[in-house]
């Protein structure tokens, strides 16, 4: 529980004066986390020189190529990051909380190594080396960057396809008494059937594999959206809504200017649960549909045993979700900054 | 500020308005409840909770409509909710997404009239003592300014009817004396008529040129104690204390005051 405030203090103020009073200033990295810092590294060299000390053995005649160097790119971008984080402590305290992931993490990555190219112990095809992971890469960017294009400019589509009509059909269910009765209904039986189930109907319904896939990428986006907002405008808070009346404003203003913007949480909830489907459809629709895209290109690959390509492609996919749910974070916190004590999720 | 040349009326007769509550049983808030001020003052509206008082403000608002009987203010039924009523809840209502100047400008943008006046939301900010709090949000605020905002707000509006659904009594005793004293002096400066609803009798005898009392539900006015005490008021002068005590007198001269055990009307202050 906050301390209780005197009559004109804003709670902001007081906490302004506490945590200025708590980080004096710019301080020096103490040794305890210097040597928490450094233990990524150390894993970063460990891996290289096991790497390159021992010798490969599996497949026969195979020659490494991009492990080595992407462990030595990974070593300079820490070291530069290292650099910074010594003298700005903002950053120190978030890149520091990282060092034992990252450790991890590149301990296991030359746990791979040898249990693959070093000593054969995982079988090809199904379990490639790292170097023959990020060689699948590298050796095919351009036909990548093609892929990562079309599916982005399907995925995009169906988002922003999905999030304006989810906004429009929601406020409209929520705030009209008669959309309600006629819409909500279609919402409750359409939203829940997953893409993979709609994929042999829309195939036939739409002219091209294209437009099926929006619609099924736009359909994941559409009914959480929908869903979240026509609740959450149903139950604004009344008093907000008479306050707004007695003020002088007109119903559509107390909508644009009341409901809409206390409806905005459950916006980001329902966008947040949108994108989370529409990954899953844009990967069916590539898979089943559209004969383009990273989707398509993990078929492609896997119905030739190309494992490399899979998993590089997967991981791609995965980098991909990651930041643009991380985009939506971000955006959440920049909106609502009205709130108190944004939830995480 | 120059007087208002008009002189507000408003007038309720016989008004009736139920409820059905959760039990499905109809609960009557307002039976035949009649009530009129007119001009520059303040009249107070006290009882023991559940009588209707809140009933009745949302009634004249025109938030909500009776069953029987007539309000009228200025001559019209107030059947729609109109910015020349201002109402203010018992916690302030502020819209959390926006600022303190955003929330005290939400009337005039409103209406269109941000352009104009937007003077006026400068001007409301000082007078109610929130200058430098302008960009705060109603999170960060305490209880005494967030209430300061919200009749701020409705002040800004210059409505000739000012509705107050127990304002104040969310706050502590020295917030509330201090905005007790604001409102006193907006009253003076804005020559309007107040309606104030309030359990608080101290409240109602420091703010009132009239204290209406009522009954326990179904509501009606069973006295009424003038307050013709020069301002500012002495709190604990012999005359202040002997109002009090003829307004305690009339609630309790019903056994108003020994029934607080019953259930109240849920959503009725």
């Amino acid at each position: 529980m906050e301390e209780k405030l005197t009559d004109g203090e804003p709670r902001g103020a007081a906490t302004a004066v506490r945590s200025s009073r708590r980080a004096p200033g710019p301080r020096l990295p103490q040794v305890r986390e210097v040597l928490l810092m450094l233990l990524p590294p150390v894993a970063m060299v460990a891996a290289l020189s096991l790497h390159e000390a021992l010798p490969n053995i599996y497949p026969d005649d195979y020659v490494p190529v991009t492990y080595a160097p992407f462990l030595v790119i990974c070593l300079a971008a820490y070291g530069a990051c290292f650099v910074v984080a010594c003298f700005v402590p903002r950053f120190r305290k978030r890149f520091g909380h990282y060092s034992g992931l990252l450790t991890v993490a590149f301990l296991v990555l030359e746990v791979l190594d040898i249990a693959t190219l070093k000593t054969g112990y995982l079988r090809l095809p199904f379990m490639p080396s790292p170097d023959k992971v990020f060689y699948s890469v590298t050796s095919n960017v351009p036909e990548l960057l093609n892929d990562f294009y079309s599916s982005m400019l399907l995925l995009f589509t169906g988002i922003v396809i999905g999030a304006v009509t989810g906004m429009v059909s929601g406020v409209l269910i929520g705030w009209s008494r008669i959309c309600n009765y006629w819409f909500a209904p279609f919402m409750k039986i359409i939203g829940p059937v997953p893409s993979a189930a709609w994929l042999p109907v829309v195939m036939v319904v739409f002219p091209t594999s294209h437009a099926a896939s929006v619609f099924l990428i736009a359909l994941a986006v559409w009914f959480p959206l929908t869903l979240m907002v026509s609740s959450s405008i149903r139950s604004t808070d009344k008093r907000l809504i008479e306050s707004a009346r007695v003020l002088g404003a007109s119903e559509p203003y107390v909508m644009f200017h009341v409901a809409i913007p206390a409806a905005l949480p459950s916006v980001f909830t329902g966008m947040f649960m949108g994108l989370s489907s529409s990954f899953g459809a844009l990967i069916v629709a590539e898979m089943l549909g559209v004969k383009a895209g990273l989707g398509w290109y993990i078929t492609w690959a896997s119905s030739w045993a190309e494992f490399a390509k899979v998993y590089s492609t997967v991981a791609i996919f995965i980098v991909i979700f990651f930041t643009l749910i991380e985009l939506l974070f971000k955006v959440r916190d920049h909106v609502m900054k009205w709130q108190e004590g944004t939830v995480r999720w | 500020m120059v007087a208002d040349p008009v002189v507000h009326v408003l007038r309720a007769e016989n008004i009736v308005r139920s409820f059905v509550n959760g039990a499905g049983v109809e609960v009557r808030a307002l039976d035949g409840f009649s009530f009129s001020a007119e001009g520059p003052q303040t009249v107070a509206i006290v009882g023991p909770s559940g009588c209707g008082k809140s009933t009745f403000l949302r009634l004249v608002a025109g938030l909500d409509e009776p069953q029987a009987g007539t309000v009228v203010y200025d001559g019209t039924a107030t059947a729609t909710p109109s910015p020349d009523r201002g109402l203010v809840f018992q916690d302030a209502a502020l819209f959390p997404w926006l600022t303190v100047y955003d929330n005290i400008a939400f009337g005039l943008r409103a209406r269109g009239a941000f352009n104009r006046e937007r003077g006026l939301v400068d001007e409301y900010i000082a007078l109610m003592g929130l200058a430098g709090f302008e960009r705060s949000y109603p999170h960060q605020l305490s209880g005494g300014m967030a209430s300061r905002t919200g009749l701020a707000r409705m002040f800004i509006g210059n409505p000739g009817l000012i509705l107050l659904d127990e304002p104040l009594s969310a706050l502590d005793a020295f917030t509330r004396m201090g905005i007790q004293d604001e409102i006193v002096r907006m009253q003076q400066r804005e020559r309007s008529l107040i309606v104030l609803v309030t359990h608080d009798i101290e409240e109602a005898v420091y703010l009132a040129d009239r204290v209406v009392i009522m009954s326990a539900r179904p509501g009606h006015v069973i006295g009424e104690v003038g307050i013709d005490l020069s301002r500012p008021r002495d709190r604990i002068a012999e005359a202040f204390v002997a109002k009090r005590r003829e307004v305690m007198a009339v609630l309790g001269s019903t056994g108003a005051l020994g029934r607080h055990d019953e259930p109240i009307l849920s959503g009725q202050g």
